[in-house]
């Protein structure tokens, strides 16, 4: 309900206009993960911004075809999206594109994606995301490299208080299936595991007359939450139904964490069984100290490629740029922001000369903004209102001698010095 | 920030019953009380710290990470629909959630094509009528609910109820209990990871209090 009825809003919900320093804190969280991927020989790819919604929507769950943003294309009158994830996209583009390409492939991409969130629920409906896939590995190698690089990424950007929390899709799948629960009492339990809610997970399963064992062992599950310990548990406590391929394929990839010194970033909760439904495997959510969401997550998806037509395994993981900036901004990490090196103006010379003296600067790797006629004062003025700290100005007599005024525009003094000095 | 655990409080009914189980538990906001302007408590030798919310807020405070953990009744977290956990059900304020209309009125149809349902909860009331393809039409208000039938605002209503007084002496009857609420224990999804031995510890005590 807008205060007066004629008054329209600028902009639509949910989408920002980054400022000039917002904008340079964004980039330099997003160069310094690219970064970090292209140590690890992730090489960037980019994805169109729309796709013909027939064709992606193979790889996207209900939840994404319900809230992207869909229009008709003018040409085909066939129904287009607004890329709501981009990792269907790289399946995709792997799947018709890089078929021959050997694998693994290692592939990285920083994207805006759109979903559709209501008002006033505190959410983004344009979403930066910076993510990376590991395609054509079925190990638990493949699944850690993933989590090594999350790590990474966040330990560069000078984040440590931050937990990697690992499920596993098929460990739930599995319990559910050898404690005979029926297909269509799954989704309910599913929600019920997933919001913690363990008086209603015993409700469902004395309706569904799931017997004591089976009962105690689903109950278990959202608090099957801790360090490695946790994985003992779950064994323990699934003992007797069977081999459990979930739990074998966690220990491996812990195993490989732990002896790469990562497992004080690792917590278990095979409660945690959200994500995209894509996913087949290991799964994991980011959780920083600082911020209540998650700051990204990640999975094996063993399928989506095949869903285009090729069978191929891979796993994954992206972030959220926006909360990182959040985060990033409250724990107050970050370099002090300068917009500008210096500002140049003229003394007596003309503009030819101003411009060949600005054009030196820049060549040797100053950021100069050019602006004639200004006097010291109103140079130094327009100086600190930017923290911009030097200005110069270009003199025809001092200019022969490869001479300027350099002035300190914090201090308000000035000095002549050689050109070369700066 | 780390060690501190934040616990939104519901003001109003849920805030008694609270504030008692919480301080069984060894969680004491030292001076907590509902009249009080101060809106934050702190226990800082056990590193707890409790705010005073209105009880519609809480599931916001809590899924936004403002609150690490907070008390709500069923219906609201019915309602709001928001990303958190649910762990415990604390067994009180226990209320039906309810339809109810005039005492004549026939269940579920009326005459008029369309129904009109008044509540404070619209969320709730158009799932249920939904499910049962009855097509209504939802009058979002804010109080004294049991007005609006008696007006001509609404035909129904879809309010709670926990004694059915409030009805009856409106001349209003009970046509069916959507659910039934009592107050639950929320918590936020990144706080249970990132102070996990803590709030573990909390959910433990408090079962420990409410089986006990």
């Amino acid at each position: 309900m807008k205060p007066f009825k004629n008054q329209r809003s600028s902009t639509p919900r949910g989408v920002t206009s980054l400022l000039p320093e917002a904008a340079f804190r964004k980039r330099l969280i997003e160069g310094s993960i690219l970064d970090t991927f292209s140590r690890w020989g992730y090489q960037e790819v980019i994805t169109p911004v729309f796709e013909y919604l027939d064709v992606i929507s193979i790889g996207l769950g209900e939840e994404f075809l319900e809230r992207g943003y869909k229009f008709v294309d003018r040409s085909s009158g066939r129904l287009m999206l607004l890329r709501p994830d981009v990792t269907p996209q790289i399946a995709r583009m792997v799947a018709m594109q890089m078929r021959d390409h050997p694998k693994p492939i290692r592939l990285s991409y920083s994207e805006n994606v759109f979903r559709h969130q209501d008002e006033h629920a505190g959410r983004e409906r344009e979403i930066s995301q910076i993510g990376g896939e590991l395609i054509g590995i079925e190990g638990p190698e493949a699944d850690a490299e993933i989590i090594s690089v999350a790590i990474e990424s966040l330990k560069r950007l000078g984040i440590r208080e931050f937990k990697i929390v690992i499920g596993h899709i098929g460990f739930f799948d599995e319990i559910l299936s050898r404690t005979g629960i029926k297909e269509g009492a799954r989704p309910e339990i599913h929600e019920a595991v997933l919001r913690k809610d363990t008086s209603r997970l015993k409700e469902i399963l004395r309706r569904e007359k799931i017997g004591l064992r089976g009962t105690g062992l689903v109950s278990e599950i959202p608090w099957l939450l801790g360090g490695s310990d946790i994985l003992e548990k779950a064994e323990m406590l699934v003992k007797g139904i069977g081999h459990m391929e979930g739990i074998k394929n966690l220990k491996e990839i812990f195993n490989i964490l732990t002896s790469n010194g990562l497992k004080d970033y690792i917590l278990i909760d095979l409660g945690e069984v959200r994500g995209m439904g894509y996913y087949t495997g290991m799964v994991f959510e980011i959780i920083s100290e600082g911020i209540g969401y998650e700051l990204g997550g990640g999975g094996r998806y063993d399928n989506l490629i095949g869903g285009f037509g090729f069978d191929c395994p891979s796993t994954g993981f992206a972030l959220n740029l926006e909360r990182l900036q959040i985060l990033l901004d409250k724990i107050r990490i970050g370099v002090e922001y300068k917009s500008v090196d210096l500002i140049i103006t003229n003394g007596e010379c003309t503009s030819g000369e101003l411009f060949r003296v600005a054009q030196r600067l820049r060549d040797n790797g100053s950021r100069v903004i050019q602006m004639p006629d200004l006097s010291n004062d109103d140079l130094i003025k327009y100086a600190r209102s930017y923290n911009i700290d030097k200005g110069v100005i270009v003199d025809k007599e001092l200019i022969s001698n490869n001479e300027i005024y350099l002035i300190d525009c914090k201090k308000g003094t000035r000095k002549r010095i050689n050109i070369k000095e700066i | 920030m780390k060690d501190i655990i934040s616990i939104a409080v519901p003001k109003g009914k849920l805030m008694k019953p609270s504030v008692s189980l919480l301080s069984r538990a060894g969680i004491k906001g030292i001076g907590i009380s509902g009249n009080s302007r101060k809106l934050i408590f702190n226990d800082r030798k056990n590193h707890y710290r409790l705010m005073i919310v209105r009880a519609i807020d809480v599931p916001t405070y809590v899924e936004h990470g403002a609150a690490d953990i907070g008390i709500a009744g069923k219906e609201l977290i019915l309602e709001q629909d928001k990303d958190l956990y649910e762990p415990l059900d604390l067994g009180f304020g226990y209320c039906k959630i309810i339809v109810a209309g005039p005492k004549d009125s026939n269940y579920p149809c009326s005459g008029s094509p369309k129904l009109k349902v008044a509540t404070k909860y619209p969320n709730i009331a158009e799932d249920y009528f939904s499910r049962k393809g009855i097509p209504v039409e939802i009058i979002k208000l804010y109080g004294s609910i049991e007005l609006a039938p008696l007006t001509g605002l609404a035909d129904r209503i879809v309010d709670l109820s926990s004694s059915g007084r409030t009805l009856a002496e409106n001349n209003l009857v009970i046509l069916d209990v959507i659910a039934e609420s009592t107050a639950r224990l929320i918590v936020n999804r990144a706080s249970i990871k990132i102070k996990y031995e803590r709030i573990t510890e909390i959910i433990r005590k408090l079962e420990d209090q409410i089986k006990g």
